[in-house]
């Protein structure tokens, strides 16, 4: 009986704690404002792609605190809520489902590789009809499979290829071609980049595989070797492509390296060192471009949080402008009923947005085309800096 | 040939971690699955060192050594001590605990990205052997790796604390008779185990870049080398890693590449089933 008396204590005073807990949390959710304009945003402050997660989160802190202090949208206040997916796949579906149940946002953004974007695509916002916008992403595949909600703020594979491989042989002179890919996470891209080398009447010499997360390549590498390549495609992201490039050269191999938009970062060329010289990628965005709306927002990236602002920090800039642009189109109810006619109101603003002139370059989005960009720059690693090549056509 | 010098190369590696568990193992009966964590922390602090002290690979080296080392003993005597050595499950938790612990404290310390240690750190130039060109990073992680695992194996079998640590691995109880300090025996086997992962993450990292996740795998691979060798061996951890290096690097050639980490399992596997005990494991018959 004494025992049964003491279980009874604990178990009042545990559902005591819990109820102040419960109210707590009702009193927060009361507390905050109904009329605001939840933005959801996924992005990687840890793991492989933290270098552009991180600067994407700059970025939006950056222009939601500028749109605040100017009064917000139509009056209402935007609020940004950051959820951090470590660069793991699961995580971003998770993290995507917390702010689209949990949070109600109106707009989800950002995640930092192709494979978690499709993921979200797939289990979270086509399903439930809330618009995505992703800043990063080149998987062909995000944008091709009749996708309704989604909107890519980045240059998908197809539009990279052909400028690279023109590039490669006509200028460069390559002749024959390995590629080493993710197959984890990137085999779409790689089979983008193959094709487009077939086109060009170019077959493979060789081909290896990899995964995120690994550190030496060296048996795949001396496969790819024995076939002696003028160039190695390197379907990857930026810290295992620098690692590939490293033990390239420690193999004694000259191949040129070839990459897609997903190593064009500093941390490419911090990490590969020499080894990253004379690499050849493509991009959309130009840091040193002389227009001055560019220019702005590289100075002001720049005083604000002391490093450059790679591609992924302009498509953000140039993401959120665009949305800001199209929520000034609508005029939403900001309440929960209204909530399913709001999402659906900002998507279709958003189809609506046309030729408009962003710091990564213009861009155009509509009903049935939802790539942001189609005009590629290449880029080269020229005395540890990407320099721009070729300009866009 | 080149197969052959890359395998030895990683398999270096593997054999220090593998040394490190076998080490701790043996004396404090624990499997330590943050030693991977030991050898991240080691890459970092090698990087902090390089930034007070530039490049100078001794007072890099031997300061990685013994700051993962100290670390390492603190890490025996604050946590691991203070679980009682009959409630294995929960001695394992703390190691997995401590590994987690030590994985965010690192990426919030040293930030999340990827960053390497200078080529120019490693000295001398490169040298060509069949062929190949051998960078510096990678003869010196053989040469540092080889006499560091030479200097431990004499310290063992040719000193009297060696032979005061054997005997506490045989049989904890006989070596305190003997006038041995087990506690403080075991705690210097942490410090030694410590500062071999330590000098493993700076070796391991122009190979690898030093990132906050980089233990993960590197301890995988360092417990199957151990566990080939014989979990508890030490010239076992050695001959465990350098085989799972070639295996790997030549195996790898021959397979698919994507299914490269599929080897260390599949030998993880094979060992447990057909020879338990490891290469250079003895069977242990519980007495009754």
């Amino acid at each position: 009986m004494k025992n049964i008396g003491k279980h009874l204590g604990t178990t009042i005073c545990l559902s005591a704690v819990l109820l102040v807990c419960l109210g707590l949390g009702a009193s927060h959710v009361w507390a905050e404002d109904k009329a605001t304009v939840k933005i959801g945003i996924v992005y990687s402050s840890s793991g492989s792609q933290a270098h552009s997660g991180l600067q994407e989160a700059n970025v939006i802190k950056m222009l939601v605190d500028e749109v605040n202090a100017a009064g917000g949208v139509n009056g209402h206040p935007v609020r940004a809520i950051l959820e951090n997916d470590d660069t793991q796949t699961e995580k971003s579906v998770n993290a995507a489902k917390k702010l689209v149940f949990s949070n109600k946002v109106h707009v989800l953004m950002g995640a930092n590789t192709s494979s978690a974007i499709k993921a979200i695509q797939q289990q979270v916002t086509e399903v439930q009809k809330v618009p995505y916008i992703s800043m990063v992403g080149s998987d062909p595949a995000l944008t091709k499979l009749g996708q309704q909600w989604y909107f890519r703020n980045s240059l998908s594979a197809d539009y990279q290829t052909g400028s690279i491989i023109d590039y490669a042989m006509n200028v460069q002179k390559l002749k024959t071609f390995a590629m080493i890919f993710d197959a984890a996470s990137a085999s779409d891209q790689a089979k983008a980049f193959e094709e487009g080398l077939k086109k060009a009447g170019i077959t493979l010499v060789a081909k290896g595989q990899f995964k995120t997360g690994d550190t030496s390549f060296n048996s795949q590498l001396l496969k790819i070797k024995q076939a002696n390549p003028d160039a190695l495609v390197t379907i990857g992201v930026a810290p295992e492509a620098a690692g590939i490039a490293k033990q390239v050269r420690d193999l004694g191999m000259n191949a040129r390296i070839i990459g897609l938009v997903a190593i064009v970062y500093d941390e490419y060329i911090t990490l590969g060192g020499s080894a990253a010289e004379g690499t050849i990628a493509a991009s959309a965005f130009r840091v040193d471009n002389p227009d001055p709306n560019v220019q702005a927002f590289v100075k002001k990236y720049k005083s604000k949080f002391n490093e450059s602002p790679d591609h992924a920090a302009a498509q953000t800039y140039d993401a959120l402008q665009v949305l800001f642009k199209a929520l000034r189109d609508v005029k939403l109810g900001l309440t929960d009923d209204a909530l399913v006619e709001d999402r659906k109101q900002i998507r279709d603003a958003l189809t609506r947005i046309n030729d408009y002139n962003g710091v990564v370059g213009h861009l155009s989005y509509g009903p049935k085309d939802r790539d942001a960009y189609h005009k590629t720059l290449v880029v080269e690693v020229k005395g540890g800096k990407w320099t721009v090549v070729k300009s866009a056509k | 040939m080149t197969y052959i010098l890359l395998g030895l190369t990683i398999g270096a590696i593997y054999a220090l971690i593998a040394i490190g568990f076998s080490l701790i193992f043996e004396t404090v009966k624990l499997l330590h699955f943050a030693q991977g964590e030991l050898l991240m922390l080691g890459g970092f602090v090698a990087l902090t060192l390089i930034g007070l002290f530039g490049l100078n690979p001794i007072i890099v080296g031997l300061g990685t050594m013994a700051a993962v080392g100290f670390f390492a003993a603190f890490l025996q005597r604050v946590v691991y001590q203070s679980v009682p050595s009959h409630l294995i499950a929960v001695r394992i938790m703390a190691t997995l605990g401590v590994a987690i612990f030590l994985r965010n404290a690192a990426s919030l310390t040293w930030g999340a990205k990827a960053r390497t240690i200078p080529e120019a750190f490693f000295p001398g130039g490169p040298i060509a052997v069949a062929g190949l060109i051998i960078r510096p990073g990678y003869y010196w992680t053989l040469i540092v790796s080889i006499a560091v695992m030479a200097l431990l194996l004499w310290f063992l079998y040719r000193t009297k604390i060696g032979l005061a640590t054997r005997t506490v691995a045989y049989r904890a109880d006989i070596a305190e008779m003997m006038g041995v300090n087990p506690v403080l025996l075991c705690t210097l086997s942490f410090g030694i185990a410590g500062a071999l992962a330590g000098i493993s993450g700076l070796l391991v990292s122009p190979q690898t870049f030093v990132h906050f996740n980089m233990g993960i795998a590197l301890n995988q691979k360092g417990f199957t080398a151990a566990v080939l060798g014989g979990l508890g061996s030490i010239p076992g951890g050695i001959i465990g890693g350098f085989v799972l290096g070639l295996i790997e690097t030549i195996g790898g050639s021959l397979i698919p590449s994507g299914y490269q980490d599929v080897i260390s399992f599949v030998i993880l596997v094979l060992v447990l089933f057909i020879r338990p005990q490891g290469l250079m494991g003895q069977v242990q018959r519980e007495k009754l």
